[in-house]
């Protein structure tokens, strides 16, 4: 597999996403058979062709923004951990490392205490998610150029981080025991139940965006991964790439988080099965991470929305799927 | 040519090293000498743009390093740092085309053909062109050292700066990197190398800047300087320079210590 050439390799893993999504939209409470989903199709195109308005009405209303929604989130917060992987010059580093979801979670935690409806939910989520990284970026800032910039950035990302939890818990101290705290706990845990498509307008545009962007940098960032001075003597602006690495990352990330609560582990674990399937480079490894991380979750929520009467939180089963896998790949990168 | 003018650089407000004046010519190997802590990174990384200088110049062909932007300073010279790994791996040849992004040919700013060529020549020059597909993770510590020599050759600057080359590298690769560095000047690169080794600046060097207590003790040709009382002051322990001929009939200067 590691010695294919990268179309191949593109070509395969595109294939692999589209047949998921196919999949996915079949996957439900609602189960819709093959025939179904090939006689909806022909409906698409064709006026003569009849199907039941349930299974029209499922795939259009129900499945489909969720399974593009699922296919996003995991495809934007894998190429953002790809991305600060490279960057930072750290395997064990996350999207969230600078304090994005934190900041998104006490956002939506707002939202839902203040009783505004979703969209400013999301509104109100991406705005403290970016806020957050602002206020780290400003701390690490005023840290001066005394200390590693990489290393003053993750300290002040984990203060941050801190902060908007304890803040967090202030918002579900104070919030009702029957409404607003089961909600602000639901949302933390992370899911896309109940997601339509006018929720993805915002993302779609981001993550095609953020792909083609951090694809383009690749090359600088695997120069930024042999460190600030290498990178310099090399030609690089590393202040100012690293500024709109991290500006890009965040957007990216902020919007995912938005619209699916705070889910951990893809972001970290999925730039590492792409690097197992394309290797380090990161104009290749970054959109590989974008594709790998689509499929992982997709997969992950027909999981989370079939395995039991009751629909799993996504942050619980990335974490009881996370773990182990993680394992996996930290003997396996030992054995090399 | 490099020229330093009455150069103070440190950390922050603390100056390491002060006083400098030197000029580094292209076709010379020179080599900064001086004990642990004397300056010589400092001094290093000043010349390279990475510290702002607190007082002084340093030109490149009469423009001041203050008005130069990285990748104007990454055209003029280039950085051999020591052999080290890296937390992902990357391919040999992917590394030395790193080299060429002051000169990317390809679409929006990405190395097309020519730089790729360009990138294996300068593996070519250096004998390692098998080296191209291996993983840079993989290879031994002289044969990375090669390829960021590599690396800096693919910059295609006029100077070369190489920090201890040779530190944690057997005799065998120190020597093959020493003549690769020698090798560099006759091509014209200006070549400028710290090291902890002074036999290597008596076999090696045209110039020799010695630093000590935050100033430049001394610098010249090594025959001018290089003496055992000079060599003894600076490392504040007994040395003795030798005359010896080698089985070649060669006359050459051996460091023993006493």
């Amino acid at each position: 597999m590691r010695n294919l050439p990268y179309i191949i390799k593109f070509f395969m893993l595109a294939s692999v996403s589209l047949l998921l999504i196919l999949l996915s939209l079949m996957v439900g409470r609602y189960g819709i058979s093959f025939a179904e989903m090939v006689s909806f199709f022909k409906s698409l195109f064709a006026d003569s062709v009849s199907i039941k308005p349930q299974v029209s009405t499922v795939i259009l209303n129900v499945r489909l923004p969720r399974v593009w929604a699922a296919f996003l989130v995991g495809g934007t917060l894998s190429i953002t951990g790809a991305a600060y992987q490279g960057m930072f010059r750290n395997p064990m580093v996350s999207p969230s490392i600078l304090g994005v979801s934190a900041g998104a979670g006490f956002g939506a935690a707002l939202a839902i205490l203040l009783g505004l409806n979703s969209f400013m939910l999301q509104v109100s989520s991406f705005i403290f998610g970016t806020g957050a990284v602002a206020a780290v970026y400003a701390v690490s800032l005023a840290a001066g150029k005394k200390y590693d910039r990489n290393l003053t950035l993750i300290l002040s990302g984990l203060v941050v981080a801190t902060v908007f939890s304890a803040l967090i818990s202030i918002l579900k101290y104070i919030a009702d025991p029957d409404d607003t705290l089961p909600s602000i706990v639901y949302w933390l845990m992370g899911g896309l139940s109940g997601i339509e498509m006018a929720d993805l307008r915002f993302i779609v545009v981001i993550a095609a965006a953020g792909l083609i962007l951090l694809t383009m940098s690749g090359w600088k960032l695997d120069m930024m991964s042999f460190g600030d001075d290498e990178a310099k003597t090399m030609g690089i602006n590393v202040d100012r790439f690293r500024f709109w690495v991290i500006a890009a990352a965040t957007l990216l990330t902020a919007s995912a988080v938005s619209i699916s609560g705070i889910i951990g582990w893809v972001g970290l674990l999925v730039p590492h099965t792409a690097r197992m399937l394309v290797g380090s480079k990161n104009s290749v490894l970054l959109p590989a991470s974008f594709f790998t991380g689509g499929v992982f979750l997709l997969i992950v929520d027909d999981f989370s929305r079939t395995v039991a009467p009751m629909e799993i939180p996504l942050g619980i089963t990335t974490s009881l799927i996370g773990a182990p896998f993680f394992i996996f790949v930290l003997m396996r990168s030992s054995k090399d | 040519m490099i020229q330093l003018e009455n150069v103070s650089c440190g950390y922050g407000n603390k100056t390491v090293l002060s006083g400098v004046n030197l000029d580094i010519h292209r076709g010379d190997l020179t080599c900064l000498l001086g004990k642990n802590g004397t300056g010589k990174t400092t001094l290093f990384k000043s010349i390279l743009g990475l510290l702002p200088l607190i007082n002084g110049a340093i030109r490149y062909r009469d423009q001041s390093v203050r008005e130069i932007s990285h990748r104007d300073i990454a055209r003029l010279i280039s950085y051999v740092p020591q052999a080290h790994g890296t937390p992902f791996p990357y391919k040999v040849s992917d590394v030395v085309l790193m080299g060429q992004h002051i000169h990317a040919s390809g679409f929006l700013g990405k190395p097309g053909r020519k730089n790729r060529e360009t990138a294996m020549e300068c593996l070519d020059t250096l004998g390692i062109e098998k080296l191209a597909d291996k993983s840079f993770s993989r290879i031994s510590g002289g044969e990375k050292q090669m390829v960021l020599i590599a690396r800096a050759m693919a910059q295609e600057p006029s100077f070369i700066a190489m920090d201890e080359p040779t530190a944690n590298l057997d005799m065998g690769n120190s020597v093959r990197v020493m003549k690769v560095a020698r090798a560099l000047k006759e091509k014209g690169y200006g070549v400028i190398m710290n090291t902890h080794t002074p036999e290597q600046a008596l076999d090696y060097a045209d110039k020799v800047v010695l630093l000590k207590d935050g100033k430049v003790f001394r610098h010249g040709t090594p025959d001018e300087i290089l003496k055992s009382g000079t060599l003894t002051d600076l490392y504040n322990t007994p040395v003795e320079l030798v005359d010896a001929i080698i089985s070649n009939g060669e006359k050459r200067k051996l460091l023993v210590t006493i």
